[in-house]
C-alpha cells in the first residue's frame, strides 16, 4: 500500500506534487473548503491525473493534515492498494426521510463476500444518520463489515455542504466507498471524552431533532438548572455540555450536542435525532478531556495491529470539538500522531456528525462530538 | 529545596508540550507562555468541572429531597387509609359481634326447643325459624368475611370433616327455605365420595349456602339441585366438585365473568326484585381461590344456571363403615317419581347399595309393573313413592296398591317435601316417610328399618334393635360459667345440664374470681366481654393465683366469645386460657369440648 498525503492552497499551490499512483486500486480522498468553486480547476486536475482511480471527498470546516488543522485548503490523500480493491457507490438524498432508502441502495451496491469495510461521506445537512445506517443494516453485518463515516460540514453556518460526485461538488448526495480483500484492514472507533454528570433520566418527549421533555420536565429548564451560571452563555456554552443518549445499554451511548435553545417552548435543538424513550444524561468536557479521548482512540486503534508498524489513520472529528478547543484543536491531532507508531500519518476532516461504533465490534451509530479514528491498513 | 516528586501526569505532559523539563527554566518566553496557557486551561477546566459537579449534586439532592417528601406524604396517606380501613374492619367485627350475640340466643334456644316433643306444625315452624337464622348468620358472615378479605387477613381453618354430611345438612336447611316457593330441592352425593377429608368445612358451607341461597332466590319454579362429585383422585389427594344447579332466570353470557365481582348483580332491577348484598359470589370465588380451587358457571337465560367450584382436599378416610348396606343388598325396590333428577339420584343410591331398583315415573305404570312382578314371581321387597306427582299422586297410588290384598305385605315409603302426618300415613297404608332432600344415610336407614319391621313374613324375624348404652356420664364435677348475657347463660346451662354437669353461674369476671376461691372447679367457661372485669383479666388473675398457691389446682379455662376476628383466639391463649369456643355455641361442640377437658383433668388427677 502506497500513501501520499498533500494539500493545495490558492496561495501556495501543492504542498507536495501529486504522485503517479493512478490505478483502479487507487483511492483519492479530498477534503476541502465549503465553497468548492475556486478549487474546481484543482479538482479537474485530480480527475486528469487519476482517470482510473476512485476519487471522492466532501466539504469541511477544516481539513486534517497530520497534526495540522487546515481551513483554507484542499487536503488530498492518494492511496494505492497492493492486493485490495475499492469500489464507489453514490446515492441521491432528496431529503432526510430519503436516508434509509439511500443507505439501502449504497449497501446493496457495495455488498460482496470479501467486503471488509465501508467509508461513508454524505451531505451534512440532509442526512438522517440513524436512518441511513438502518437502511444499510439489511446487507451489513457489523461483525464482518466495519462502517465508518462522516457528514460533510461548512463554516458553521449550516447552509451548504458538498460531496464529490464524478469530480464535481454536489449536495444531496451520499457516497459509499467499499474496501475489499482478505488483507484489507478497515476499522474505526469513536471516542468523545465527555463525562456524564447528574442522574440518568428518560426522554419523555422529543421530535426528530428537538428535545422537549426529560422525565416529563421541560428540557431547557432542567438543562439550565444543572448548568447554573454557565446557562447565562447559552446557546454558545451548550457545545461544552452535550447529552449522552442510549436505548438499552449505556455502553452503546451516542453523544448529542445542543446547537440551539428555544426559550419559547423550552426545548433544545440538535443536528442529529434524539428519540423519545431513550435514556439520557448530561455531560461536560474541557480541552484536556477531549485531548485525552483522542489519545484513547489512538491507543485502541493500534491494539489489534502489528507493533511498530507505521499506519495511515483517517481522522474524522466533530466540528464541535474544533469549536470547543479553538486554537488548541491541533493538540488532539498531535496527540494522535504521538500515540501512533513512529512514521504513521493521518488525514481527514471536521464533520457535522460521525458514523462509527463506540465499542470495538459494536454497531455503527450516528454520533456527535467524537473523534473517530479509522485505520487503513493492508497486511501481507 | 523541596524534593520534586514524580509530577502529575498532566503537568508532565504540559511541560513536554511546551518543550520544558522540570529542572530547567525556559530559554524562550513563548515556551513559558505556552506552558502557562496549558496549565491555566487545566485549572479552568477543573474548576468548571468542579462547579458543575457541585451544582449537579445540589440540584440532584434537592430533587431527591422533593422525591422523598412526595413519597413520605404518599406513604402517610396510605397509612392513614390503612388505618381507616382497619377501623372499618374493627367496626364490622364489632357489628358482627353485636348481631351474632342475639342470633346465638335464637339459634341456641331453637336447638333446645327442637330437642323437645313437638307436633308436625310446630316442628315445621321451628325448623323454618332455625333455617332463617342460619341464613341471617350467613349474610353476616359474608359481610364480615368480605371486609376481612379486603383487609387481607383471612385464614382458612383446615380440619377433618365429612363432605357428605356438609352437603346434606345444608340442603336440608335450604329445603326449609324453598318450601314457600314450592321448589324441588334435590341433592345427590355418590357413594364414592371419601368419608372424611381435610378442608375448611365452615367456609365450604358458607360457599354452598351462598350458591344455594342464590339459586332459590332466582328460581320461581322447578328445582334446585346440589351435587357433590369426585373429580379426581391421586393417592390421598382428591378434587371435590360442588355444584348447584337451578331452573331459574339465568345469567346473560356477557355477565358470566363480572358476576363474581363485588356488588355486581345482573342489573339494578334484580336488586330491587330479589334483594341481596351482591357479595356472595365474590366470597365464593375468593374462598375457592384461597383453597387452591376454582369456580365456574354455565347458564342460559330463562333456563337456569349451574354454579360450581372445585376444591382440592386430602382424604383422611375413604369408606363409610357400611353394615346397613347388606340389608338392602339384593332387595327389589320400586321407585316412583315424576322428577327425573330425583329418579336418577334414587337409582344411584340404590345401585350403590346393591339393591335391584326398578324406576318408574308415574302411578299407572307402577301398578302395571307390580302386577307383572307378581306374575313373574319376582315380587318387590319395598316401594318408594313420591307424594307430589301429577295426575295420580303418591297417596292415591298407595291407596290403589293397598286396595289389592296381594300387595298387603309390601311396605311403602313415602317421599315428601314437607312431611306427612302419622294419620295420613296410616290412612294411605304407608309405613314410613322420608323428607326431601333425601340424605343417603337417612334414606338407607329408613329403608333398612322399614324392611326389618314390615318385611313380608318369609324374611327372617328381625332381631331386636340393640339399644345403645347412654353415653357415659361425667362424674358430676362442677363447672363455673362466667357469662353476663342471661340468654346465653340460660342456653349454656341448659345444654350442660342435659348431660348432668353441675354448673355454677356468675355474671362478671370479679364474681368468677370470688367463686374460684370459695370452691374448686374442674373447668371454667369464660365469656370475654363482661362488665366490671372482662374474661381476659379474670383469667390472668386465676393463673396468677395458681402460681402463688392461692388456688390449689390448675383449672382449665375455655373462652366463649362471639369475637370472630382473627387473633382473638391467640389473645385468649396468650392470657392463659386453654381453649376457645366461638359463639354461637353449638350443643355438640360445647359438650365435646367440655368432655375432653374434663377427661384431661381426670387423667392428670
Amino acid at each position: 500500500m502506497q500513501v501520499v498525503l498533500t494539500f493545495f492552497t490558492q496561495t501556495t499551490g501543492w504542498h507536495k506534487p501529486l504522485p503517479d499512483l493512478d490505478s483502479p486500486q487507487t483511492l483519492v480522498l479530498v477534503f476541502g473548503e465549503p465553497d468548492g468553486k475556486p478549487y474546481q480547476h484543482t479538482l479537474d486536475e485530480l480527475r486528469r491525473k487519476y482517470p482510473t482511480s476512485v476519487i471522492v471527498g466532501c466539504s469541511t470546516v477544516a481539513g486534517i493534515f497530520n497534526e495540522k488543522v487546515l481551513e483554507n485548503a484542499l487536503v488530498v490523500g492518494v492511496i494505492r492498494f497492493k492486493t485490495s480493491r475499492v469500489s464507489l457507490a453514490i446515492a441521491e438524498l432528496r431529503d432526510q426521510s430519503d436516508s434509509q432508502r439511500a443507505g439501502h441502495q449504497i449497501a446493496e451496491t457495495l455488498n460482496a463476500p470479501d467486503l471488509k469495510g465501508i467509508l461513508i461521506l454524505t451531505d451534512g445537512l440532509n442526512t438522517h444518520g440513524t436512518e441511513l445506517l438502518r437502511g444499510m443494516s439489511t446487507y451489513i453485518n457489523p461483525q464482518q463489515v466495519n462502517v465508518v463515516g462522516g457528514l460533510a460540514s461548512d463554516a458553521m453556518q449550516f447552509k451548504s455542504t458538498w460531496v464529490l460526485c464524478d469530480g464535481v461538488p454536489a449536495s444531496h448526495r451520499v457516497c459509499g466507498i467499499g474496501f475489499y480483500g482478505k488483507n484489507m484492514v478497515f476499522a474505526g472507533q469513536a471516542k468523545d471524552g465527555f463525562k456524564p454528570f447528574g442522574p440518568e433520566r428518560l426522554i419523555t418527549r422529543a421530535d426528530d431533532r428537538t428535545l422537549y421533555e426529560i422525565d416529563h420536565r421541560p428540557a431547557l429548564e432542567l438543562y439550565k438548572e444543572y448548568l447554573g451560571e454557565h446557562a447565562n452563555d447559552l446557546p454558545a456554552s451548550a457545545l461544552h455540555y452535550p447529552l449522552a443518549i442510549w436505548q438499552d445499554d449505556k455502553r452503546h451511548y451516542a453523544v448529542r450536542v445542543p446547537v440551539a435553545v428555544n426559550e419559547a417552548d423550552n426545548s433544545l435543538s440538535f443536528v442529529a435525532d434524539i428519540p423519545t424513550g431513550y435514556r439520557t444524561q448530561f455531560m461536560y468536557g474541557n480541552t484536556d478531556d477531549l485531548v485525552d479521548s483522542a489519545e484513547a482512540a489512538a491507543r485502541n486503534l493500534i491494539r489489534h495491529l502489528p507493533p511498530n508498524t507505521p499506519i495511515l489513520a483517517l481522522t474524522i472529528s466533530c466540528a464541535v470539538r474544533k469549536l470547543t478547543m479553538g486554537d488548541d484543536t491541533d493538540q488532539e491531532l498531535e496527540t494522535v500522531l504521538d500515540t501512533l507508531p513512529p512514521g504513521s500519518q493521518q488525514f481527514g476532516f471536521y464533520t457535522f456528525g460521525e458514523l462509527a461504533p463506540t465499542e470495538q465490534g459494536g454497531a455503527c451509530a450516528h454520533q456527535n462530538a467524537t473523534m473517530t479514528l479509522t485505520v487503513l491498513y493492508e497486511g501481507s | 529545596m523541596k524534593e520534586v516528586k514524580p509530577l502529575n501526569r498532566r503537568l508532565e505532559k504540559q511541560l513536554k508540550r511546551s518543550g520544558l523539563t522540570d529542572s530547567n527554566l525556559p530559554n524562550d518566553l513563548s515556551q513559558w507562555q505556552e506552558f502557562l496557557h496549558l496549565v491555566d486551561r487545566s485549572y479552568v477546566g477543573s474548576s468548571d468541572a468542579q462547579y458543575l459537579l457541585e451544582r449537579s449534586l445540589e440540584v440532584s439532592s434537592q430533587e431527591m429531597r422533593k422525591l422523598y417528601d412526595d413519597l413520605k406524604a404518599e406513604t402517610e396517606q396510605r397509612i392513614e387509609a390503612l388505618h381507616k380501613s382497619e377501623q372499618k374492619t374493627r367496626f364490622m367485627a364489632n357489628m358482627s359481634h353485636e348481631l351474632r350475640t342475639p342470633i346465638h340466643g335464637i339459634l341456641g334456644s331453637l336447638e333446645i326447643v327442637k330437642g323437645t316433643e313437638l307436633d308436625t306444625r310446630q316442628k315445621l315452624f321451628v325448623d323454618t325459624a332455625y333455617a332463617s337464622c342460619e341464613v341471617m348468620l350467613d349474610v353476616i358472615n359474608n359481610i364480615l368475611d368480605f371486609s376481612k378479605l379486603k383487609a387481607g387477613n383471612i385464614e382458612l381453618e383446615i380440619i377433618e370433616f365429612s363432605p357428605r354430611e356438609l352437603v346434606e345438612s345444608i340442603s336440608s336447611i335450604m329445603s326449609t327455605m324453598a318450601q314457600e316457593k314450592n321448589l324441588e330441592v334435590q341433592s345427590y352425593i355418590p357413594e364414592t365420595i371419601p368419608a372424611r377429608v381435610k378442608g375448611d368445612p365452615a367456609r365450604l358451607r358458607q360457599m354452598l349456602m351462598n350458591l344455594i341461597g342464590n339459586a332459590i332466590k332466582f328460581t320461581d319454579q322447578g328445582e334446585v339441585y346440589t351435587g357433590l362429585e369426585l373429580r379426581e383422585v391421586k393417592g390421598e389427594h382428591a378434587v371435590l366438585r360442588f355444584e348447584v344447579r337451578d331452573t331459574g332466570i339465568g345469567i346473560p353470557a356477557a355477565m358470566h365473568k363480572s358476576i363474581f365481582e363485588s356488588f355486581v348483580q345482573v342489573d339494578a332491577s334484580i336488586n330491587r326484585r330479589y334483594g341481596g348484598t351482591g357479595l356472595g359470589l365474590t366470597i365464593v370465588r375468593e374462598f375457592a381461590e384461597m383453597m387452591g380451587g376454582r369456580v365456574g358457571l354455565e347458564s342460559v337465560i330463562g333456563q337456569g344456571s349451574v354454579f360450581w367450584f372445585e376444591i382440592p382436599t386430602l382424604i383422611v378416610e375413604n369408606h363409610h363403615a357400611s353394615t346397613k348396606i347388606q340389608q338392602l343388598e339384593g332387595c327389589r325396590v320400586m321407585v316412583v317419581d315424576d322428577n327425573e333428577t330425583n329418579r336418577r339420584i334414587l337409582e344411584n343410591y340404590l345401585h350403590a347399595w346393591k339393591a335391584e331398583a326398578v324406576i318408574l315415573s308415574n302411578g299407572p305404570d307402577a301398578l302395571l309393573k307390580l302386577d307383572e312382578a307378581l306374575l313373574e314371581d319376582k315380587p318387590f321387597d319395598i316401594l318408594l313413592l313420591d307424594w307430589f306427582m301429577p295426575q295420580m299422586d303418591g297417596i292415591a297410588l298407595a291407596k290403589a296398591i293397598r286396595s289389592d290384598p296381594r300387595h298387603d305385605h309390601t311396605p311403602i315409603v313415602m317421599l315428601t317435601s314437607y312431611g306427612i302426618s302419622q294419620e295420613k300415613q296410616k290412612q294411605a297404608g304407608v309405613q314410613s316417610a322420608v323428607t326431601k332432600p333425601v340424605r343417603s344415610v337417612t334414606l338407607r336407614d329408613v329403608l333398612s328399618d322399614t324392611l326389618r319391621r314390615y318385611a313380608r313374613p318369609k324374611t327372617e324375624p328381625s332381631k331386636p334393635v340393640a339399644v345403645k348404652p347412654p353415653p357415659k356420664q361425667i362424674q358430676s364435677p362442677a363447672i363455673l360459667l362466667a357469662e353476663d348475657n342471661p340468654v346465653n347463660a340460660l342456653i349454656a346451662i341448659t345444654m350442660l345440664e342435659k348431660v348432668a354437669i353441675q354448673v355454677d353461674h356468675v355474671t362478671t369476671g370479679k364474681l368468677a374470681l370470688k367463686a374460684m376461691r370459695t370452691r374448686p372447679y374442674k373447668l371454667v367457661l369464660m365469656d370475654i366481654n363482661m362488665p366490671e372485669m372482662d374474661g381476659y383479666t379474670a383469667t390472668r388473675y386465676i393463673r396468677k393465683w395458681e402460681k402463688e398457691g392461692l388456688l390449689k389446682d390448675r383449672t382449665p379455662v375455655i373462652a366463649m366469645t362471639a369475637n370472630a376476628l382473627k387473633g382473638d383466639k391467640e389473645k385468649c391463649l396468650t392470657v392463659g386460657m386453654d381453649d376457645y369456643l366461638p359463639k354461637p355455641v353449638k350443643q355438640d361442640e360445647l359438650l365435646k369440648l367440655v368432655k375432653r377437658w374434663l377427661e384431661q383433668v381426670e387423667a392428670v388427677a
